[in-house]
């Protein structure tokens, strides 16, 4: 059977918001290794953090490098499988047009956003020491936000 | 069939894109997986013989000699001092044939703290060597608190520390504040300069520079491979006392000059 017009029509319209959310769950997967690879180190599976002359160690080994017990890049493993989920989910036709989608990628991605930002005020004020990875990680959640915002104002119109 | 089409164009090169990214990822994990980087490397034999003496702990004739430099501001050295030292006191030194003598080697162009934490430790140690130890224990057991710039000037922990191990506080704020032991934590770096020591925690095992730290696995492996060429059964322990009241037993000798 033939697209019709509609079809077509449709497809354009979501193409955008289908290649936003290709690029959060490609960005979520990228953040959820380097949350892995810090969460590795933190249980100490691996001797030495790539780090350069950076602080990785200091920040992971510090007073905030656990929350609730459990490693903040653990956590991060965890928001970045949620985000790639909600993402691929999105992509797919039966969950393209769900209202949910684009509104649980903006609460996610701000909350990564508000959480970056907590953790970089850590980093720079309270601990004075940067983690590479940790920036790495807070630079792919403002990607991630900036995209989803993006794609909202693109829908929109 | 047409009207997915549009849709799924670009999912090959999505789901291309999403592999990839996984594969490089565990390719990239997988090469930088590995033990705490340690070298091994015999002593450099110019280097002169060890000059000053560290913080002595055990048999101060043990056939083998573990001696640190390390920074209390490190955490490489704090996990060694709060995950491994533990086993070495009550596993290795407890026997006899092991000892383990600390050197200072703060790392004060990086680490803030990393002064005056060694300040605080030989000034314990200036009220008996076992308070060294003691000191030396609280202030890695406290690294969260005062480390890595949580604390602008650690004077008043390190001084809850002096309290709370029973010290002369007074006496210990005291040498605190003075540069009495400048020249011996200076003369401890130099020491570990003059063999090579440029990282922290770095053990020196006999004539052995484990360089990076180690497990308490990798350093036993060197302890028992000295002991056998110096034809000494590492599985014969000189002094076996029970295994719970080994760290307990231990009672540092000699210490700093």
């Amino acid at each position: 059977m033939a697209a019709t017009e509609a079809d077509l029509a449709g497809a354009v319209r979501v193409g955008p918001a289908v290649t936003g959310r290709m690029v959060v769950a490609a960005l979520a997967v990228a953040g959820f290794f380097v949350s892995l690879y810090l969460t590795l180190f933190k249980l100490g599976f691996i001797g030495q953090l790539a780090c350069g002359s950076g602080s990785c160690d200091i920040v992971n080994l510090s007073a905030w490098g656990s929350l609730f017990g459990i490693p903040v890049a653990a956590w991060g493993m965890g928001y970045y499988a949620t985000l790639f989920t909600v993402a691929f989910a999105g992509v797919h036709e039966r969950w393209l047009e769900h209202p949910m989608v684009p509104r649980l990628l903006l609460l996610l991605a701000a909350c990564g956003v508000l959480f970056s930002a907590y953790l970089t005020y850590l980093e720079l004020f309270v601990i004075h020491a940067i983690c590479r990875w940790c920036v790495v990680s807070a630079l792919i959640v403002l990607t991630i936000f900036a995209v989803v915002l993006l794609d909202r104002r693109t829908s929109r119109r | 069939m047409a009207k997915v089409t549009p849709r799924r164009r670009g999912f090959g090169k999505f789901y291309l894109l999403i592999g990839g990214i996984a594969v490089a990822a565990i390719i990239a994990i997988a090469l930088n997986t590995r033990p705490a980087k340690q070298d091994l490397f015999p002593v450099d034999p110019s280097a002169p013989p060890v000059a000053t003496a560290g913080y002595l702990m055990g048999n101060e004739d043990a056939p083998v000699r573990i001696r640190e430099w390390a920074d209390f501001e490190c955490p490489g050295c704090m996990q060694f001092a709060t995950i491994t030292e533990p086993d070495i006191r009550s596993r290795l030194v407890s026997t006899g044939l092991v000892s383990f003598e600390y050197f200072f080697f703060p790392l004060v162009e990086i680490h803030r703290s990393a002064a005056a934490a060694a300040y605080a430790a030989a000034c314990a140690g200036d009220q008996g060597t076992e308070n060294f130890w003691k000191m030396h224990d609280a202030i890695y057991a406290g690294f969260n608190d005062w480390a890595a710039g949580r604390a602008r000037n650690p004077r008043g922990i390190f001084s809850g520390y002096a309290k709370a191990i029973g010290l002369n506080v007074v006496q210990w704020e005291s040498c605190y504040d003075s540069d009495k032991f400048h020249d011996l934590i200076t003369a401890h770096r130099a020491e570990g300069m003059q063999r090579g020591v440029n990282s922290t925690p770095t053990f020196i095992i006999n004539d052995v520079v484990m360089a990076g730290g180690g497990t308490y696995d990798q350093i036993k492996a060197v302890v028992d491979s000295l002991l056998l060429a110096k034809g000494i059964d590492p599985a014969a322990p000189v002094a076996a006392p029970g295994a719970d009241s080994a760290a307990q037993a231990l009672v540092p000798l000699g210490g700093r000059n």
